[in-house]
């Protein structure tokens, strides 16, 4: 990884944000002098961008307020099982550079922006749980930022824990491709704050998941989490067919079941590759011949996305799911934004059939965003 | 507004597809430049004198006010863009030879459609010539184009391995082909396992792939009772493999 001391090459503040603490705190962090502005930079650039003002919004710094909700359920994706996740946007854009990654084509900001109103995210949180005291809702801060790889930045992660220590009927999910634990892994915790880490082979790891922590850094991180007391959680996603993947998925499922026991595991989440056709584009311009992706055998799915056929699919999604049983029938698997052909091509069965994972997938009241 | 007898300066056509719908070319007075009515500037009698309309304003903000981009096919836009000095990453694009922008433009491919051609550009005179000459309707015409960018990102052809054979839908089958090995072997497994089946009579069995789902379907028409049951049974009888659905 990047030491993100000296990633970004330009640095805005917003000058409504420019006197607060988390400002002050960037400030004295980056080895870069910020600029002070009234509205945001680049405002002439919108709409989709082009593969070179995605690299170069990656480093530039933007802080700023976030205005609207913070909360919101996690859109899924149409057709699939919904396994009831709210997320909490915390900022958009990520400073690693996986070749798959959505935000390709969902970003149209040239910024990486990092919003300075937490204090109101939390707030809208402490009023969600007031009005639902017993809906065990899973919040995750992973969703458009990966949740720890800018947090020595921000030290948003330790604010974070210490909030829902007094919440525990919610659960955190901080989300990473990092080894970035240490701002809040020694804190007080209530053990609703699970740690989860996108995890792949890494020969996959090498060609497709750029600027990330190695799988070795990933898991020793995790197991460092657990050993603090802290679930931790895993997320074999996107699974990518390259030349013997299956020996690749199994070994990487060897060293995960080896490290970590089912009651360490909070869930494992399976997903394949998937992304909108019109992200092809930026892909080619991006990456070229250099990513494996490009290559991937994906046809349009019901919800409009590029997947590997529904056989390839079953096929890896089974196997990956055979190789946890091998090891232990207790590991909580399931599948991320998949079709009920594939929950019942890999499980036989529905998600909310499935002990360990039922609980995910049992409808929760609905929270008006 | 003038009309006047003029010399038409040419500079501003970017082969528009919407041809101008009235009689006269229309003319900017600010530099004489014609903006409208590409298609008519020769006369009768082949002269590039004739009468133009003329307004006064400058051609780069006349231009824009007449041509709705939103409407524009992606080389259109290209060229568009190209006479007014917009700044843009089009060369590439814009070195395919104007016959083959303007078939793409006349199938309404975007920007979106075209732009894999930026990653061929080495076969350009070949892909040109296999398209204008099979000239394949806009659905073909995306995906060929598609296809053709995807395997030479694989680095392991030639052109001689992506030229066309025969027609285009033999293009499309040997391209798709090469692009999606595992599924196609796939198919054509299934398919042949399949058609070693003695399907009642009155059955059509066929596998059919659509998107990401292929799948066996079997079409009947049934008239009675005793009919369904007879087809149930016979139906009840076919074993077929698992490997019909592996991949």
């Amino acid at each position: 990884m990047e030491d993100i001391k000296n990633w970004f090459k330009e640095f805005y503040i917003h000058e409504s944000c420019w006197d607060l603490d988390i400002s002050k705190k960037v400030r004295s962090f980056l080895n870069i002098n910020p600029i002070k502005v009234s509205s945001r930079p680049y405002s002439n650039i919108s709409g989709n961008l082009s593969g070179q003002e995605f690299d170069i919004s990656k480093q530039r710094l933007y802080l700023t307020r976030h205005e609207g909700h913070f909360f919101r359920k996690c859109p899924g994706t149409q057709g699939a099982a919904c396994c009831n996740y709210f997320v909490l946007n915390l900022g958009q854009q990520c400073n690693m550079n996986c070749s798959y990654c959505y935000l390709q084509s969902y970003i149209n900001s040239p910024l990486t922006q990092i919003y300075t109103n937490i204090d109101e995210a939390l707030m809208e949180l402490e009023g969600i749980s007031r009005q639902f005291p017993d809906a065990p809702f899973r919040v995750g801060t992973g969703e458009v930022v990966d949740s720890l790889s800018l947090d020595d930045l921000t030290q948003t992660s330790s604010l974070l824990v210490n909030w829902f220590s007094k919440h525990p009927k919610l659960t955190l999910e901080f989300k990473t491709k990092s080894n970035n634990v240490k701002n809040f892994v020694n804190l007080n915790h209530a053990g609703n704050v699970v740690v989860s880490f996108s995890i792949n082979p890494e020969v996959i790891v090498n060609s497709e998941e750029h600027r990330t922590a190695s799988l070795q850094q990933r898991l020793v991180a995790a197991r460092l989490c657990a050993d603090k007391g802290f679930p931790v959680a895993f997320h074999i996603d996107p699974m990518i067919y390259v030349p013997d993947w299956e020996m690749h998925y199994t070994s990487l499922v060897n060293v995960l079941t080896s490290m970590f026991t089912p009651r360490e595991v909070k869930w494992i989440s399976v997903g394949a590759l998937r992304f909108i056709p019109e992200m092809k584009n930026i892909l080619r311009e991006r990456f070229g011949g250099k990513t494996s992706v490009l290559e991937a055998e994906l046809f349009k799915s019901h919800d409009g996305k590029l997947r590997y056929d529904q056989r390839l699919r079953n096929k890896m999604f089974k196997h990956v799911v055979d190789e946890f049983k091998k090891a232990d029938l207790k590991y909580p698997v399931f599948l991320c934004m998949e079709s009920h052909e594939s929950w019942l091509g890999t499980f036989e069965t529905s998600p909310r059939k499935i002990a360990g994972i039922e609980s995910f997938f049992k409808p929760l009241p609905t929270v008006s965003t | 507004m003038n009309l006047v007898p003029i010399n038409i300066d040419l500079s501003l056509n970017f082969f528009p597809q919407n041809l101008w719908p009235m009689s006269l070319p229309l003319v900017c007075g600010a530099d004489s430049k014609l903006v409208l009515g590409f298609e008519r500037f020769l006369g009768l009698d082949g002269s590039q004198k004739q009468m133009a309309l003329v307004l006064d304003q400058k051609a780069h903000e006349l231009l824009p006010q007449l041509y709705d981009v939103n409407q524009m096919s992606g080389f259109e836009f290209l060229r568009f863009n190209k006479v007014l000095n917009n700044e843009s990453d089009s060369s590439t694009l814009l070195a395919w030879p104007l016959e083959l922008q303007l078939y793409c433009d006349q199938k309404k491919l975007g920007l979106k459609n075209i732009k894999p051609l930026t990653y061929v550009s080495q076969f350009m005179p070949q892909i040109s010539e296999a398209l204008l000459s099979l000239t394949p309707t806009s659905s073909q015409l995306r995906e060929v184009i598609e296809l053709l960018c995807d395997l030479n990102f694989q680095n392991k052809y030639t052109w001689f391995d992506l030229k066309p054979k025969s027609n285009i839908d033999e293009w499309l089958k040997d391209l798709n082909q090469k692009r999606f090995p595992i599924t196609k072997n796939a198919d054509t497994e299934a398919k042949k396992e399949l058609s070693q089946v003695s399907w009642p009579k009155g059955v059509n069995a066929k596998w059919e792939n659509k998107g990401d789902q292929a799948s066996l379907i079997i079409q009947s028409r049934v008239f009675s009772n005793i009919q369904w049951k007879k087809l149930r049974d016979e139906l009840a009888k076919i074993d077929l493999s698992e490997n019909t659905w592996k991949i």
